[in-house]
């Protein structure tokens, strides 16, 4: 029998605001355990919490991006449950009247476009972290990320297969670091994944029952997880056996998942609403100056590099997938007189060292306004391109400006006839027997006299007066 | 699954009551270790308040918006602004067991 998937993922986005979400505490990542806490996210007795107003227009940026209605009411809900790393008994998070509602976004699959289903984008805090490694007997609970503001984005089940989830992902990844509110780094934890999987026989209508796979920490872990889960429960159907309701934690080490069978009743949560907060208003005022505020986001940024600049929009997607990288390309090539080859810079130079030395662009010494100038060089024959590419790695080196090296080191192109045609005199005249060849028919040899004329000017000479003089010279 | 809502809220018309597996299971998500003879005590008061709560469900209020909060105060907000107040190692001192600078509790995995 042919099964389809049925995937819709949770992501957790914590928010980069500079305190939490209820109290003055800042989240900085790796600090002594519990030295950001305060007794509000402690949640000692007798405190309240105040709402941080940036948490709810970063979640409504979010829900602009992703075409949702923003519900002008909206309100907190207590979830209980009893666990070491939240100390208050309760997460306050939203529950039947979340911020934000039914939108989409698009992704793109081997060229065909696919619209996607949000289902809500709600406001959450954030759990601490419990250490089990450092007692046989005990855990350790640093609560230094109680408090941290999280938007939890949840997707219709529209997603067909492990890689229209990772594109997914990817998408909202992007998204959220081009809004700028999370910074998207998933080894520290700042985005999280979390996926419902179920499979059902090919024209079937009503869903299989699903499982929930956590734990799928980076773009990779998300294919392989729901690869891996597809493969169990079609292994099991066709051995008769039933597939349960369970949650799974997936092992991104061995590749497999295991079930996490205390939490099943742990989804009893009691939600009731948060009486320590004020229901959440949003007047149409408000939704509008974040509106105003939006940054430009991915597709319409590529549609517009297509218009402006004129380069491919194959180029124009690698360009934009973050926004760095966008903004780099685009100083570059306002000052630049041939956007595609500052294109095919950025692409392949620009992008190949920072890879190589696993650096961000904000790091890399070499700045747009360098790249502008070494495509403005070889544009205008001051220097060849493969010059070019050594003046390059120059500046990644050093971080001098491009022009200031070809100038001190005298890199400039030589295009003076006379003094290429000098140096074609002597190396003919010092090769007589490559000419002889030549004479008689070795065509070829005429690259061994380029070279040699290129050897004589440490590549300066213009490669294209060389070829030209150099076989004057020789068929005359 | 959804003890209280299946009792107060779908079956409102024919409430069942709590039963002594109802009690044992609610315990068990409330991390609360509860002796044998507590079971019927807590039984009892339980289905005492259901009662009592039953009695709000004869009341219409179809017509009345649910009420989330007791008060409605606009723009109670924050700045985005770290405070560093109250900070130090008091905090640590409402832990019942600490390590270092860490809290400690019974291992829960």
């Amino acid at each position: 029998m042919t099964y389809e998937t049925v995937i819709g993922l949770e992501i957790h986005a914590q928010l980069s605001t500079a305190s939490k979400i209820f109290c003055g505490c800042t989240m900085d990542f790796g600090t002594e355990p519990n030295s950001q806490t305060c007794p509000i996210c402690l949640g000692m007795p007798g405190t309240l919490p105040v709402l941080n107003k940036r948490v709810v227009e970063y979640a409504m940026r979010m829900a602009l991006a992703t075409q949702c209605a923003i519900n002008t009411r909206s309100v907190f809900a207590r979830k209980n449950y009893f666990y070491p790393d939240l100390p208050k008994g309760y997460q306050i998070s939203q529950y039947d009247r979340p911020l934000c509602e039914k939108g989409f976004m698009e992704i793109e699959i081997h060229g065909a476009r696919k619209r996607i289903g949000l289902t809500r984008i709600h406001i959450e805090e954030d759990a601490g972290k419990l250490i089990h490694d450092r007692s046989p007997t005990q855990s350790h609970v640093d609560l230094n990320r109680c408090g941290t503001p999280l938007i939890e984005i949840v997707s219709e089940p529209d997603l067909r297969s492990a890689e229209e989830a990772g594109e997914y992902f990817r998408k909202i990844h992007q998204i959220l670091r081009y809004l700028d509110i999370c910074d998207g780094n998933m080894e520290e934890g700042s985005l999280r994944c979390d996926a419902n999987v179920s499979i059902r026989p090919v024209g079937e209508t009503m869903l299989g029952t699903r499982t929930e796979m956590k734990n799928l920490n980076s773009f990779r872990n998300v294919e392989r997880a729901i690869e891996f889960e597809i493969a169990r429960q079609i292994a099991k159907k066709e051995n008769g056996e039933t597939i349960e309701q369970e949650t799974l934690l997936w092992d991104a080490a061995t590749g497999t998942s295991r079930s996490m069978r205390d939490k099943e009743d742990a989804h009893d949560y009691r939600y009731f609403p948060e009486p320590d907060l004020m229901e959440l208003r949003i007047d149409d005022a408000w939704i509008e100056a974040v509106r105003s505020a939006m940054p430009e986001l991915p597709d319409i940024r590529v549609n517009r590099f297509v218009r402006q600049f004129g380069i491919p929009e194959y180029d124009a997607a690698v360009l934009t997938e973050n926004k760095l990288l966008a903004d780099y390309y685009e100083k570059a090539t306002m000052g630049s007189v041939n956007p595609k080859a500052v294109s095919n810079w950025v692409m392949t130079d620009v992008m190949r060292i920072l890879n190589e030395q696993k650096i961000l662009i904000k790091d890399l010494k070499i700045r747009p306004e360098g790249v502008a100038e070494l495509v403005n060089a070889v544009e205008k024959g001051l220097i060849s391109g493969k010059i070019a590419k050594t003046v390059f790695l120059e500046a990644v080196e050093t971080g001098e400006s491009p022009k200031a090296i070809i100038e001190s080191k005298g890199l400039v192109q030589i295009s003076d006839s006379a003094e290429i045609e000098k140096v074609a005199h002597q190396i003919i005249d010092a090769n007589p027997a490559q000419v002889q060849q030549y004479k008689t028919g070795k065509k070829n040899v005429l690259g061994f006299f380029v070279g040699e004329a290129m050897k004589a000017t440490k590549g300066k000479a213009n490669p294209k007066i060389v070829n030209e003089l150099l076989r004057k010279y020789l068929d005359g | 699954m959804h003890v209280w809502n299946s009792l107060v809220m779908n079956e409102r018309d024919r409430i069942m009551g709590v039963t002594r597996d109802d009690v044992v299971k609610i315990a068990g998500l409330s991390r609360l270790r509860l002796e044998e003879g507590e079971i019927d005590t807590y039984m009892r008061d339980l289905n005492a308040i259901l009662r009592y709560i039953e009695q709000l469900n004869t009341l219409d209020v179809a017509a009345v918006q649910p009420m989330e909060s007791v008060y409605f105060s606009p723009d109670r907000w924050k700045a985005d602004i770290p405070v560093d107040e109250r900070r130090g190692t008091d905090r640590l001192l409402n832990g019942p067991e600490i390590d270092g600078a860490f809290f400690v509790v019974p291992r829960v995995i």
